[in-house]
């Protein structure tokens, strides 16, 4: 063979070689050999005022249930002496964990996890996105993805831009550039000179045509020195600019919505990001899975849909849990007994007692009262018992005439509203019609029996006194003429006297007709009531509003509707919103039952004093075991346990 | 002679009685002819409108030189007179325009030893560019072409006369004062 066809095929297999190793590598992702994934890291917990603990191994000294001293400190039991050793426990490198528990607090959680691409899925010529998917209840929302840029990708990217920057810059701004200025100066100085006469002139001149003397122009002369091809090219470039970018930067480089974007530039490692997720809890709300999943994109095109990853799943544990369910109840007292009024103005023609509707105002008056009477015998929760009509009558006349009077006209009102109830009630039934009960007798409708009691006031001389001292119309003068008249005892008399007065017209026409009055008082009793009060439990709505509100995690409603109660669901609410003082002072009123005990150590755990916390939970666990794995879910109960190892008493125990 | 006079007058005649004010005069020597053994020349220009303008110039050599111990001479007298036309305004851009002339001629050992002579008349055409240098100064450049009819004309051997070679009048036509001049605009 000739060495040049040699040669040929030698820089032809290496070629070859070359442009399949990144097919070798796809090939290599596709089998699974390589693949990103989704890792827990190392647990700190996400609470910072946690986190900053200080950590000191000391042994602490509680006080037990029944006053016994205990001490606490990390230790084990020795196989072969049988005798508790104190010793340390190294934390593990790498937790391989599929599933976490997290607390929710103020309403959020954080997740955190992380994402772990190795180093052999890098290329410097491809572009990784990865999507990790939150699966909430019945929602999956894709969080901002992490991308990871190859410098080789980076440059093919930058290079789009610059060759974009290249072209906008070859758009020119400044529209003037198009104008040959030498020329077109030279020309206007030497054939329109006028206008260089107004160069340095700064007072207002309107746009006056300046000419030549063949009648040439300022702009006309502008206009041809403008090289009009430039500008039409110019003008073309800047309308092409939207198009130009498409084309140029055919894979832009994304800065919103995504949570990372790093190029790789030596990568010999894997790449691993802490992704830190906050959501906001929500009823319900147990466990959230994440998943990822991602895309090779290589020169601006997808080669590669990485398959989804195994779920990581977080499972939510929060405070309101802890809240007791049991319903409330409160006492009310019913009574018996109730009363209603009204007044109405009933004119009666001059000493006349019978009742006119017609007359005056009476249609309206007496339709009033009759339809109040109506709605009382109407109403379903009450009865009405009995009616006492007063009547009162206007000074004018004789007092014992008035008298008389004012007892006939009473009278005569109770008839009337007598004859209208049994009327009312007649229509009742006879609306209801025929009824029958279970065993097939005709029921007859219960008539009640309305009392009728009519009084009578006479000359109503206290209400006219009244009136007259309230009245804004009368001055103080007319007021104290009134008052002297009032020093006569007999009201006959009084009245001539007053009759002299200047006011008394206004007297006559504006205030006594509001004293010939009638006044109803309505008597009803509850129906179907016997006793005269009754004491029943309502289901306290207020109280299981808050209750609803603090497992809806509305903490804030929950402390507003619970807060009066002092009780230990308010302790729940308080401790919700990072109360800790308030719900400590309610807290430590409360017998010490297993979930106040926890409460107790959960706020002292807050509070920073571990001592009193440690005291608490392990009284807690040892009332009820249960609470032992509650502590975990707790982050402030969960670092006790990590610290001192508390929860391995009881696993060695059990062992 | 006679004839020169005539035409000098006619253009001096084209000056005067005129709104001085509403034109612009112009004057301008061609720097190329200079080059070309010397010929003294001047034009002058007078706008009557934004797009025209008359022209009027004169060309004379009486130089004789010897150059490498052979007579050379390009004498010549001519006068000519036209009209341009500016696309876009008097005195600046482009133009093309047209004359006629009146020339008179005797040349010699250019090219060749002989001697031509000859005086007639012609139509010109040309067409230039001026750019403006300043408000009064400009450079311009034009190429032209002449044809017309010699009545007179002599073709000899040598300046001496010995040999008679041709004194048919004739008619004539070739590229014609190819320019660079300077003009200046009053």
């Amino acid at each position: 063979m000739k060495t040049s066809n040699a040669i040929l095929l030698a820089v032809g297999l290496i070629l070859i070689l070359f442009s399949c190793s990144t097919t070798r590598k796809i090939d290599r992702i596709r089998r699974g050999d390589v693949r990103a994934e989704l890792n827990l890291g190392q647990d700190t917990s996400f609470l910072p005022e946690i986190r900053n603990r200080k950590v000191t191994r000391d042994t602490l000294k509680i006080k037990d249930d029944d006053g016994t001293e205990v001490l606490i400190m990390k230790a084990i039991r020795m196989e072969e002496t049988g005798e508790m050793v104190a010793n340390e426990v190294l934390d593990a490198a790498m937790v391989t964990a599929r599933f976490r528990n997290m607390a929710e607090r103020h309403g959020k959680v954080d997740l955190v996890f992380q994402v772990v691409v190795p180093a052999s899925m890098q290329d410097s010529k491809w572009q990784l996105r990865f999507y990790p998917d939150m699966y909430i209840l019945e929602d999956s929302i894709r969080l901002e993805p992490v991308i990871i840029t190859g410098s080789a990708y980076r440059k093919a990217q930058l290079k789009g831009y610059q060759q974009y920057e290249r072209f906008l810059s070859k758009i020119v701004q400044d529209t003037l550039r198009f104008v040959d200025i030498n020329q077109l100066e030279i020309f206007l100085r030497r054939n329109i000179p006028q206008i260089y006469a107004f160069k340095t002139d700064s007072s207002e001149v309107s746009d006056e045509q300046f000419e030549s003397i063949y009648g040439v122009s300022e702009q006309e002369a502008v206009e041809h020195y403008t090289n009009k091809f430039a500008r039409y090219r110019n003008n073309r470039r800047k309308a092409r600019q939207e198009s130009m970018y498409r084309k140029y930067v055919k894979d832009p480089i994304v800065t919103e919505g995504i949570r990372l974007d790093t190029v790789m530039t030596g990568g010999d490692g894997s790449f691993i990001y802490n992704y830190v997720q906050t959501i906001n809890t929500r009823p319900r709300l147990r466990k959230v899975d994440i998943v990822l999943s991602g895309e090779i994109y290589e020169i601006g095109k997808k080669i590669y849909d990485v398959p989804r990853s195994e779920p990581l799943t977080f499972y939510i544990s929060s405070l309101a849990t802890l809240a007791d369910n049991k319903e409330r109840y409160i006492f009310k007292i019913v009574e018996r007994q109730a009363e209603a009024n009204t007044m109405s103005y009933v004119e009666f023609r001059t000493g006349k007692s019978d009742v006119d509707v017609d007359f005056g105002n009476n249609r309206k008056e007496l339709g009033r009262v009759r339809n109040n009477i109506a709605g009382l015998l109407d109403n379903k929760e009450f009865d009405l018992d009995s009616i006492i009509v007063t009547a009162s009558a206007s000074p004018e006349g004789k007092v014992a005439s008035n008298n008389a009077l004012s007892h006939r006209r009473s009278e005569s009102i109770s008839r009337y509203l007598n004859t209208f109830i049994r009327e009312h009630e007649d229509s009742v039934i006879h609306e209801q019609g025929i009824m029958y009960d279970e065993n097939g007798r005709r029921v007859t409708a219960h008539r009640p029996h309305i009392s009728f009691i009519s009084r009578s006031i006479g000359e109503n001389w206290d209400l006219l006194d009244r009136m007259v001292d309230a009245d804004s119309l009368l001055t103080e003068g007319e007021k104290s003429l009134y008052a002297l008249h009032a020093e006569l005892t007999d009201p006959d008399e009084r009245e001539r006297a007053m009759q002299a007065d200047r006011t008394y017209p206004y007297l006559r026409q504006v205030l006594y007709p509001r004293l010939r009055a009638v006044r109803f008082d309505f008597f009803l009793h509850r129906k179907d009531m016997v006793k005269d009060t009754v004491h029943t439990t309502v289901l306290d709505s207020t109280y299981m509003w808050g209750l609803k509100a603090l497992a809806n995690m509305d903490y804030h409603t929950a402390v507003k509707a619970l807060g009066s109660y002092k009780d230990y669901n308010t302790a729940v609410a308080l401790l919700a919103l990072d109360r800790n003082l308030s719900a400590l002072e309610i807290l430590q009123g409360l017998e010490n039952t297993p979930e106040v005990n926890y409460l107790l150590a959960l706020v002292y755990s807050r509070l920073g004093d571990d001592t009193k916390a440690v005291e608490h939970y392990v009284r807690s666990c040892r009332q009820n075991r249960s609470f032992v794995y509650r502590g975990n879910l707790d982050p402030e109960i969960s670092v006790l346990i990590k610290t001192y190892g508390l929860n391995q008493e009881d696993d060695n125990e059990e062992l | 002679m006679r004839r020169i006079r005539c035409y000098l007058i006619v253009c001096l005649l084209l000056f005067v009685g005129k709104n001085a004010f509403a034109q612009r005069i112009a004057i301008s020597t061609n720097a190329l002819d200079y080059l070309s053994l010397g010929t003294i020349n001047v034009e002058g220009g007078l706008s009557v409108a934004q797009h025209w303008s008359l022209w009027a110039g004169a060309r004379i050599n009486p130089w004789t030189w010897n150059l490498k111990d052979v007579e050379t001479r390009n004498q010549q007298r001519t006068v000519w007179m036209g009209a341009r036309w500016w696309p876009w305004y008097v005195y600046s851009g482009w133009w093309v325009g047209i004359k006629t002339e009146y020339l008179n001629y005797s040349n010699t050992g250019i090219w060749r030893p002989a001697l031509q002579e000859g005086s007639g008349v012609g139509l010109g055409i040309n067409a230039g560019y001026t750019r403006m240098l300043s408000p009064h100064w400009n450079v311009e450049f034009s190429l032209g072409a002449l044809g017309g009819y010699l009545f007179k004309y002599g073709l000899y051997s040598s300046p001496a006369r010995h040999y008679t070679r041709s004194e048919e009048p004739h008619a004539f036509l070739y590229p014609d004062n190819p320019s660079i001049a300077i003009l200046y605009v009053f």
